[in-house]
């Protein structure tokens, strides 16, 4: 008769709401990889751009005749702002280690650039006067702290804050949850109904709660606030197995007698938050 | 009367055979051009997303620094999405006003390493940021606008 469910009704239904359900987990799929992408690059591409950013610093560039050259630095200005200086290269374990104490780091008059909450580490070395005796290296650390923002981006905190800002209030949704409630509720009332001391508009209320939260996020959005709260050493850690970075650009090192030497800046980054 | 309702199920599973190889064959065909329409709106969207907004503005914040002395860079991300910028804390927070329904609405944030002072631009789709040098002082700029659309 005309408007029966057929088997084959059931059968052509499924297989749209198949074909439909592939093509959301297409879409998810894709915008996801996106997401992860633009992440996985991020403190690097920072050590990049702050080792750049030193390489033009005013208080550390070789300056004649009003031209400031972009890439040599001066070596009496690196004396003056870096208070770690090793003849025996980075193996100066004993000197260089005092990078990670307050006192030697590089105040912002000083040096007023680098990432908030983000230890910046910067090393020089000068490859022309490094041999096994003698090794001419400078090490200084940028640290701008702040203590309201550590604690707002606590990954629990920034989870909830992710969620908040996912949440889809569009009449779609609504009519969503309101179906989830209606199902939950009915479901549940039939349960508590037969379980004595529950009764139908316990179990009703508890069904409609949990039908609604169910309906709240999608797994997508979930997965994506969890990927966004990881602290980023530890994303760093997972994808590099290694939680700083290790970026060096190539520099020349003027000094005073007008001698020219190569070396090279690295810059390790420790990200906070 | 049974061999009539036999006959007619076999008609009813050739006809849903006969729609089911059609659907299969035009979701094929469909899907090449599925996967191109895709691509573009994927171009789209990660050309003006929050996310790629905070991290072009900020990068090109810290290449500032990168310069010996002045310069001025323009960056428009979009003509057809405004965006709400917020300079604060040595971090850029983007949100990319999308008018797509189906398109994420989230924040992003991104750090630069440079001295810009912190502000908020509203409805925004211009930023233009410059590196000045007065007296041996350096000062960092970012200002922004609205672009119109022409086309």
């Amino acid at each position: 008769m005309k408007g029966d469910i057929t088997i084959n009704v059931i059968i052509t239904g499924l297989f749209a709401i198949g074909v439909a359900a592939f093509a959301l987990y297409f879409l998810f799929k894709i915008f996801q990889e996106i997401h992860t992408l633009n992440i996985q690059a991020q403190t690097e591409r920072n050590a990049i751009l702050l080792a750049n950013a030193v390489i033009s610093h005013e208080k550390l560039i070789y300056e004649k005749d009003g031209i400031k050259y972009r890439g040599m630095l001066n070596a009496s200005k690196l004396d003056s702002i870096f208070k770690v200086k090793s003849y025996k290269g980075f193996n100066d374990a004993d000197n260089f280690k005092n990078v990670f104490n307050p006192d030697y780091w590089i105040t912002r008059d000083k040096l007023d650039l680098g990432y908030d909450n983000t230890l910046s580490l910067i090393l020089i070395i000068d490859l022309d006067d490094c041999n096994v005796d003698r090794c001419v290296a400078w090490g200084g650390m940028t640290v701008s702290l702040n203590a309201g923002e550590l604690l707002e981006n606590r990954p629990l905190v920034k989870f909830g804050k992710c969620l908040v800002q996912s949440f889809d209030v569009s009449l779609g949704h609504l009519e969503k949850s309101v179906g989830a409630c209606v199902a939950g509720g009915g479901l549940a009332a039939a349960i508590g109904s037969v379980i004595p001391g529950i009764g139908t508009a316990i179990g009703a209320a508890i069904g409609c709660a949990v039908g609604v939260v169910a309906t709240l996020w999608t797994p997508e959005e979930i997965g994506n606030c969890i990927s966004r709260s990881i602290p980023e050493p530890i994303k760093m850690w997972i994808e590099s197995g290694n939680p700083v970075s290790h970026k060096g650009i190539p520099v020349d090192i003027v000094y005073e007698n007008g001698s020219i030497h190569k070396g090279r800046l690295i810059v390790s980054l420790l990200e906070l938050v | 009367m049974e061999k009539v309702k036999k006959i007619k199920l076999q008609l009813e599973v050739k006809w849903f055979l006969a729609i089911f190889i059609v659907t299969i064959i035009t979701l094929l065909i469909l899907s090449k051009l599925v996967s191109v329409a895709l691509s573009q709106l994927y171009q789209v969207v990660a050309e003006s997303s929050s996310e790629n907004v905070a991290i072009q503005l900020a990068s090109l914040m810290s290449a500032a620094g990168a310069v010996t002395g002045k310069i001025e860079i323009e960056y428009i991300p979009s003509t057809n999405t405004l965006y709400d910028v917020k300079i604060g804390n040595k971090k850029v927070e983007a949100i990319a006003k999308f008018t797509q329904i189906y398109i994420q609405k989230m924040s992003a944030e991104s750090k630069f390493c440079t001295n810009f002072s912190d502000e908020q631009f509203t409805d925004v789709n211009r930023f233009v940021v410059e590196k000045n040098e007065e007296n041996g002082i350096v000062y960092y700029i970012l200002s922004a606008g609205r672009q119109v659309n022409e086309g």
